[in-house]
């Protein structure tokens, strides 16, 4: 892992510049419904706010995080720098924002520009898989002492409806590139809130009833138990005791939405537009995911770390990516879900603007890219600028 | 007992007073009159009254954890509930065939003891501070296929097997809450269990695992009370 390479301050435009802590307070603000990306920054508590949090648990609001596991080159996605001496050989093409160029390999995306919220100057300063990954997971740095929840699970807690009969918080990771890097954590918030991590499969284990067990002979056994706890906890009230009878209570309502993790459900004109690719169909369930109730949903697609061959990588996955996110958003936009659905799209960093003796792009943490949109977050805004090139 | 004097134990500093500041003062005269008798300390805390109270509490509000009126309800750590499970379906008669320890039946019944052991203990997760139970433990044990394997299926002798040739369904209900609770059913539970098997010939058996997977998987075994 290559240090960055770029001396300190040169992206240094300090009112273009977007922290990371406005960056995550955005995400907060938007959850928020609020209309302006940077409108509100002082709303850093937001969540402390018991009203607040009940207002936006009725209105059911979900996050998809499109997570590029490994960290995509901003030059070959969102920010291209064509005709420098770095800037690769991928030209840019104009969008539906006047002015706005991205990267001809996103031709699809780019007739889409004006519905999103492009940022162009994260400055995270962590240039590791595993301390990057957990620094925007979680938002924070994480204290010797002390391990902070990531924000699937903090969103989980917040948003999550007592009586849901869904997951809170599912995350997709297929590839087996970085899969282990900073584990999704949900630390002091408990269990309760950790991630359902579908990696291998794409439905969660332990979902179909025992085939020895008619419906019947389950429903009764899983009643006796619930009669055996009550009885138990009429002499033993204790946190400990409802938090198992929750998770028994959530084993069945969970049950009941397996079909929910299918999604040959879907017509087959929708699962043709996601396409064939096991990204697609990932998009796909996280779409029906939130549909539901699911506050908070990662889809990892992996792996963007194009030390070598970056050109070649980027040739492959952006397509890919393109066509994926912006069926996703139609889809969204389609069902009105849009307005109650953020979308976010970024890794643990962006890629240098330096091209190596192996035709790689390394780590880079100090200008990189993401996009949102969707839950009130300014459709159509570019902020941040950067001079990467020399 | 399940919280220190002093919370969280690793803060034990002037700005973080113990809850019993006589108490914590006494103790540490104590240990250092007694050249840092160690057993001597745990043996007075075990031998305590503090220490010896029920967990059950009948009135509406249990006193708050610190006060050391009613025990603390806690977690059963993996390796501890994984005992309970393992023990909970082994049937008590097969304790008493005490197999002689050079055979080779020995060594393989232990070495399946400890295989299954440490794949029961897979299952459940270490408590913390902040210990929450996971929906993934109650999928595990309501639909899981090795739980079947391990806990339901495998051995030809086991809990079922007895409790299965039992004829009187009180008999069988009051066993069944000697071998898993390790104390009898109240009335109003034994009336509960008997309407819950009384349910003819045919799916007895599917009764009776139901019954022994309940008892196993609620809180009075899951938790240490």
């Amino acid at each position: 892992m290559k240090p960055d390479q770029t001396p300190p301050g040169q992206c240094s435009h300090s009112e273009h510049q977007l922290s990371r802590r406005l960056f995550m307070n955005s995400l907060a603000v938007s959850m928020a419904g609020a209309s302006g990306l940077i409108g509100n920054t002082g709303s850093a508590h937001l969540f402390d706010q018991e009203p607040m949090t009940r207002e936006l648990k009725a209105k059911g609001r979900s996050v998809i995080l499109v997570w590029l596991a490994g960290g995509s080159s901003q030059f070959e996605t969102w920010d291209p720098k064509p005709g420098s001496p770095k800037g690769g050989p991928f030209s840019t093409i104009p969008t539906s924002i006047p002015g706005l160029h991205i990267s001809e390999l996103m031709p699809k995306m780019a007739k889409r520009m004006h519905q999103t919220c492009l940022i162009r100057s994260l400055n995270t300063k962590d240039s590791g898989h595993d301390s990057a990954s957990a620094l925007i997971m979680r938002g924070r740095k994480d204290e010797p002492s002390l391990k902070y929840p990531d924000m699937g699970a903090i969103l989980a807690k917040e948003l999550a409806r007592t009586d849901s009969k869904v997951p809170d918080y599912v995350s997709f990771y297929s590839q087996t590139e970085g899969r282990n890097f900073s584990k999704l954590t949900p630390s002091f918030l408990g269990a309760r809130y950790a991630p359902m991590e579908l990696s291998d499969h794409m439905t969660p284990p332990n979902l179909k009833r025992l085939q020895e067990l008619s419906e019947i002979a389950h429903l009764s056994r899983a009643d006796l138990q619930q009669v055996l706890s009550q009885q138990f906890a009429s002499q033993h009230s204790s946190d400990m005791v409802k938090s198992h009878a929750s998770a028994f209570a959530r084993a069945q309502g969970l049950m009941s939405s397996e079909s929910l993790f299918d999604v040959e459900k879907e017509p087959r004109s929708i699962r043709e537009k996601y396409g064939p690719t096991q990204f697609g169909k990932q998009m796909l369930m996280a779409r029906r995911l939130a549909e539901s109730g699911v506050p908070f949903i990662r889809v990892g697609r992996a792996w963007w770390d194009s030390h070598g061959q970056n050109f070649e990588t980027h040739q492959e996955m952006v397509p890919e990516l393109d066509h994926v996110l912006s069926t996703l958003l139609d889809d969204l936009r389609q069902r009105g879900m849009l307005d109650h659905t953020l979308v976010v799209v970024m890794g643990e960093f962006g890629r240098t603007p330096e091209i190596n003796a192996s035709l790689g792009r390394d780590h880079f943490s100090r200008a990189w890219s993401a996009l949102m949109s969707g839950c009130g977050v300014k459709d159509g805004a570019v902020f941040g600028a950067n001079r990467q090139t020399r | 007992m399940g919280i220190g004097l002093v919370e969280p134990l690793d803060q034990m500093h002037g700005d973080n007073d113990p809850s019993h500041p006589e108490l914590l003062q006494w103790l540490s005269h104590w240990f250092i009159e007694h050249d840092y008798d160690l057993n001597g300390l745990i043996r007075g805390i075990v031998l305590s009254q503090a220490y010896q109270r029920s967990s059950a509490w009948e009135s509406a509000e249990r006193p708050a954890k610190h006060l050391y009126a009613v025990a603390n309800i806690r977690v059963l750590t993996p390796r501890q509930y994984a005992t309970t499970l393992l023990m909970g379906v082994t049937s008590p008669s097969d304790w008493q065939n005490n197999l002689d320890p050079s055979s080779p039946r020995h060594k393989e019944s232990l070495e399946k003891a400890f295989k299954d052991l440490s794949k029961v203990r897979s299952w459940f997760e270490r408590p913390t501070e902040t210990f929450h139970f996971s929906v993934e433990e109650a999928l595990q044990l309501s639909n899981g296929e090795e739980v079947q394997s391990i806990l339901f299926d495998s051995s030809a002798v086991g809990l079922l097997n007895t409790l299965t040739e039992e004829r009187d369904l009180d008999h069988c209900i009051q066993q069944a809450y000697l071998h898993i609770y390790h104390r009898p059913p109240s009335e109003e539970e034994a009336q509960l269990l008997k309407s819950f098997l009384n349910v003819g010939k045919e799916t007895f058996p599917t009764q009776l695992k139901s019954m022994v997977w309940a008892l196993l998987t609620s809180p009075e075994s899951r938790l240490n009370h």
